[in-house]
């Protein structure tokens, strides 16, 4: 309170009164003062004024006790007001004041903000203070000490002018002088639409001050954007993707100009169109067919244009999850077999896969005597297959396959390539199978969890290459626990399970299971070249793929003889999980990481979550988490060179397998996180990609808008001005609001003079009204 | 016909010799075998000469590999669903089936397997045939809320391997195939027209009966049906997958 500027005054105040009484009262007044004017009507006229004076004075005191009036002597002091400058500090501002060069929007802002310092006065109460707008998430303004100013920095992600109006009062709950803002006026909030609507107004008007508006910026700019590509949160692997990219055109000079749209995945290169410039938005079809699962960084650039306001929005980054749809699987029989028939029928009947078979029907030296257009006998497409579409399959089967009769050793090499590049290989055994297959040697050998014998029988079990008893094989210590072979969630009855099935036919026969191989189930008597148990099902991770092998062309007896103890569902329980652990199914992950994307935009901060189970996917406390954070470059290298980010610190999975960390707030860029730990005895890692482009709206949007400016300026009675004309000059209210600082109440009804007046008065009346002849 | 049959019987036995030097199987039971069902009482040789014919023509027409000898199954034996295809050839009325037996073959058909019913009697009337009332009882048995229906033209079954067009047998009393039905696979094939009887043979290897209207080329014909019938066992709808398709329609377009 402004105690210099303090006075007192006088006021008369009178007892708080319903209307209805005031006016009964004054009524009653009237009624008998009419009454007694009627009743005097016979009196000389100087009489009768002189008796109706009497009874007025009566009545005025009757009135005056009713209303019971009071001088009151107040002291009032003037309320200090605040001239309110509001700096718009997003991203925007960092766009040059004009032309392509020179200072930058804030800049000119900062001075501006600094010459406001002009409009305070002491000696009237006003003070100005800097507020700025658009730095973080979130509207409300943020106070700027003066001497912060020079450390300002544009990195807001979005300004929202009337939304910062609107919080201003909240934030200063002082009386407002005027408040100036300085913006580019490219709004990202409710004042965007414009004419402003008429509860916009009102809402302006509750300021009850007026705001000026200093435009930052020019409005007819020269510049070439990317806009935001328009997308799903995730898509489909191996279904196109076409991303709607708009690409705008500010300002003449280009037109007609032909520049090369590019789009990359992770840096690479995978489609790029040609565009002829014309002024306005165009809207570019891209096309894309992810080739694998994954997390992505995709961008969309276009090459930066002499003259541009800015190169920091022909970029336009983000990222995209791949995901199945279906697994699609390749099922490649040698001859049709009940193992074929059963595996097709349980992979048909799962609405997740999508299949593709291929059986041989009919051997090359098979005796037909039918023509061809008597058979339903097709060609076998093998150059389309493993060489044009083999990378679109999840995981392909080659179940007793022999690839010789078909000339097919030219393909064995990209299959091997499939599989070390993410794709998925299960090898099922049978009389034309592993090393009876002829793969002995081959490419795929180099890929299988086993080494094979050779189809001429020279290795150590001399022979034919398999097994003909009935067996029933027997779980390893690992293969108790492993999400293929476990057929229970308790180990021992996952055990007790699988030494139940039924007993398979036979096994084929190989040297030994390859160092890297993890054996699940082996021979309960049969040893291999290394005097272990030979092995029966075993897998591998060969390159980046999942190798699976089957030693036996019989597993469907597990489902067809077993359905008839009951155990059917062991069959469809292993191949479903075979399915699921050869094409990575995330939900088979042993460890998880997730990312509260939600969580970034509202703080900056990223919190992470990561889950991690152990092969019988139980939950694993104390399990050892280290992190590693990279940073993905774009196409312009930026974020290759320089301080590489924080990582979360490692930490230990409490009992529920859990660890939550929280990365801080990041540059812009993108970003590849990366958990480790060492589980069930394996080293697993998971990983995920995420973005921080807080700017990329506010870029998008390079135009300063002095039309919306000046449209807040018109609604609170403000003015509207380029930055080039400065603060000098501008209105602000007087101090208007007077408040009470101390009150002194001296009731005058309670005079006893007002008494002896009315009863004087009334006894004058009575008996001037006797003397002149009045009863 | 006659001369794909001359050429049959020239390089039949070099096939045969061809065949005793593959290798070895991984297990007889990994070898399809056609098991004939005793219902009870044991198969007709006449029925199990023609399965050992069909696995025979299997061996040398495909990729199949076929157990020579046709097993014989009762319904209560306990190997029985180590036979996915049963046959049951027949004459006259069917014996009475217990509800275990009902049993075992109910969960044999509805866990994978398939039946192929044929009816040897195919030279009497439709109307007066025991054997076809009681393949009927039996399917409403089975399968209260199925029955047996007419398997269409376009049925799968006739392209499984050969494009069939009438399903023939050692006669042509009926034009088609009837079936029944399990989660959109035939789970029962009835053939009216004695497929078996067509191709079976005595001990000098001569066929037992004669084949009409069409002679040896409907004998022909059954045999393709026969090897249709254990294709869709094994393939089921594989020649429906939408990769054939091209390739049969141009077929359909240029046959007869």
């Amino acid at each position: 309170v402004n105690t210099s500027a303090a006075e007192t005054a006088l006021r008369l105040t009178f007892r708080p009164l319903a209307p209805g009484a005031i006016l009964l009262a004054l009524v009653a007044c009237a009624a008998a003062l009419l009454l007694a004017a009627w009743a005097l009507r016979g009196l000389p006229p100087r009489r009768r004024a002189v008796l109706l004076g009497l009874r007025a004075i009566g009545v005025g005191c009757a009135l005056a006790l009713f209303f019971q009036p009071a001088l009151r002597r107040e002291r009032r002091a003037l309320q200090p007001s605040r001239v309110v400058v509001l700096l718009d500090e997003s991203a925007s501002m960092s766009l040059p004041l004009a032309g392509s060069g020179g200072p930058t929007r804030l800049q000119r802002a900062l001075e501006l903000a600094r010459d406001a310092g002009a409009l305070a006065d002491p000696a009237a109460g006003r003070s100005v203070e800097i507020y700025a707008a658009g730095v973080s998430h979130g509207d409300a303004p943020v106070a700027l000490p003066l001497a912060a100013l020079d450390a300002q920095s544009p990195t807001g992600g979005r300004t929202a002018l009337l939304e910062a109006l609107e919080a201003l009062p909240r934030a200063i709950d002082r009386d407002l002088a005027a408040v100036i803002v300085l913006s580019d006026g490219a709004d990202h909030g409710r004042a965007a639409p414009q004419p402003l609507d008429a509860p916009t107004r009102d809402q302006l008007a509750t300021l009850d001050a007026p705001v000026h508006t200093l435009a930052l910026g020019e409005a007819e700019v020269r510049d070439l954007v990317v806009g935001r590509v328009a997308r799903d949160d995730f898509a489909f692997v191996r279904t196109p993707i076409d991303f709607d990219v708009p690409i705008e055109v500010l300002g003449d000079g280009w037109a007609g100009r032909t520049v090369a749209v590019v789009l990359r995945r992770d840096g690479v290169v995978v489609e790029a169109r040609s565009l002829t410039l014309r002024r306005g938005t165009q809207h570019l079809s891209l096309r894309h067919v992810p080739d694998r699962v994954g997390e992505f960084v995709f961008d969309v650039s276009v090459p930066v244009q002499p003259g541009e306001l800015t190169a920091a929005n022909n970029l336009q980054r983000f990222s995209l999850r791949v995901v199945r749809d279906r697994v699609r699987v390749l099922q490649v029989c040698g001859r049709p077999s009940w193992d074929e028939r059963f595996l097709r029928s349980l992979l048909k009947r799962d609405p997740n896969v999508d299949l593709i078979s291929f059986f041989i029907l009919r051997t090359p030296s098979a005796i037909e005597l039918a023509s061809p257009d008597e058979l339903a006998l097709i060609p076998f497409p093998t150059d389309e297959l493993f060489r044009e579409s083999l990378h679109t399959f999840d995981l392909v089967v080659l179940q007793n396959f022999n690839y010789g009769p078909y000339q097919m050793s030219q393909y064995l090499p990209f299959i091997a390539r499939y599989v070390e590049e993410g794709g998925a290989l299960a090898m099922l055994g049978g009389d034309l199978s592993f090393g009876l297959g002829g793969y002995a040697g081959t490419p795929i050998e180099s890929i299988l969890p086993v080494e094979l014998e050779a189809a001429d029988g020279k290795g150590a079990h001399a022979g034919p290459g398999l097994d003909a008893r009935p067996v029933n094989p027997k779980l390893t210590a690992v293969g108790r626990a492993h999400p293929l072979t476990a057929l229970a969630l308790d180990v021992e009855e996952s055990a007790r399970e699988f030494a139940s099935l039924p007993a398979l036919d036979g096994v084929n026969l190989v040297r030994r299971a390859r160092p890297e191989a993890t054996v699940l189930a082996v021979h309960p008597t049969l040893l291999d070249a290394d005097r272990q148990p030979l092995p029966i099902i075993s897998v591998r991770e060969a390159g980046r793929g999942r190798v699976l092998a089957v030693g036996s062309d019989s597993t469907w007896r597990w489902g067809f003889e077993g359905d008839a103890h009951g155990t059917r569902r062991p069959y469809e329980r292993f191949w479903e999980s075979a399915i699921r652990w050869l094409v990575r199914d995330p939900a088979l992950s042993l460890l998880r990481i997730e990312l509260d994307r939600a969580a970034l935009d509202a703080r900056g901060a990223l919190p992470i979550h990561v889950t991690a189970v152990g092969p019988d996917y139980r939950p694993i406390a104390g399990a050892q988490v280290r992190f590693a954070l990279e940073r993905v470059p774009d196409p312009e290298g930026t974020g290759a060179h320089g301080v590489a980010p924080v990582a979360p610190e490692a930490g230990v999975t409490d009992e529920r397998g859990v660890l939550d960390r929280s990365l801080g707030a990041l540059p812009e860029g993108a970003y590849r996180l990366t958990a480790r730990a060492r589980l069930g005895g394996r080293d697993v890692e998971d990983g995920r990609v995420f973005l921080i482009d807080r700017n990329a709206a506010e870029l998008a949007d390079p135009a300063a808008r002095p039309a919306l400016l000046r449209s807040l300026s018109d609604a609170t009675g403000g003015q509207a001005r380029p930055a080039s004309a400065g603060i000098g000059g501008l209105p602000v209210r007087p101090p208007r609001e007077i408040r009470i600082a101390a009150s002194e109440d001296r009731p005058l009804w309670t005079s006893p003079l007002l008494l002896f007046v009315a009863v004087g008065a009334m006894c004058a009346a009575w008996a001037l009204g006797r003397r002149w002849g009045r009863r | 016909v006659k001369r794909a049959l001359l050429i049959a019987a020239l390089l039949g036995p070099l096939a045969l010799l061809r065949g005793v030097a593959e290798v070895s199987a991984m297990g007889e039971g990994d070898r399809l075998d056609l098991a004939a069902l005793a219902l009870p009482g044991a198969p007709a040789p006449e029925t199990l000469s023609a399965l050992d014919r069909v696995a025979w023509e299997l061996e040398k027409r495909t990729s199949v590999r076929a157990a020579p000898h046709a097993p014989v199954i009762e319904l209560r034996d306990p190997q029985l669903r180590r036979h996915p295809l049963l046959v049951l050839h027949g004459r006259g009325a069917l014996p009475p089936l217990d509800e275990r037996s009902l049993d075992a073959l109910r969960g044999h058909l509805e866990a994978g397997g398939l039946l192929f019913i044929d009816a040897a009697e195919a030279d009497r009337a439709l109307d007066d045939d025991p054997f076809d009332r009681d393949v009927r009882e039996l399917a409403r048995r089975l399968f209260p809320r199925g029955a047996l229906e007419r398997v269409s033209r376009d049925h799968v079954l006739y392209k499984t391997y050969y494009l069939v067009g009438t399903p023939v047998g050692r006669r042509a009393r009926s034009p088609a195939l009837e079936g029944v039905s399990i989660d959109g696979r035939l789970a029962i094939v009835y053939s009216r027209n004695d497929v078996l009887g067509a191709l079976a043979r005595d001990r000098l290897g001569a066929f037992v009966a004669g084949v009409e209207p069409g002679g040896e080329a409907q004998r022909e014909q059954a045999l393709r049906l026969a090897i249709n019938v254990v294709m869709y066992a094994l393939c089921l709808d594989y020649k429906a997958d939408q990769v054939h398709a091209p390739f049969l329609l141009k077929r359909h377009r240029g046959g007869p």
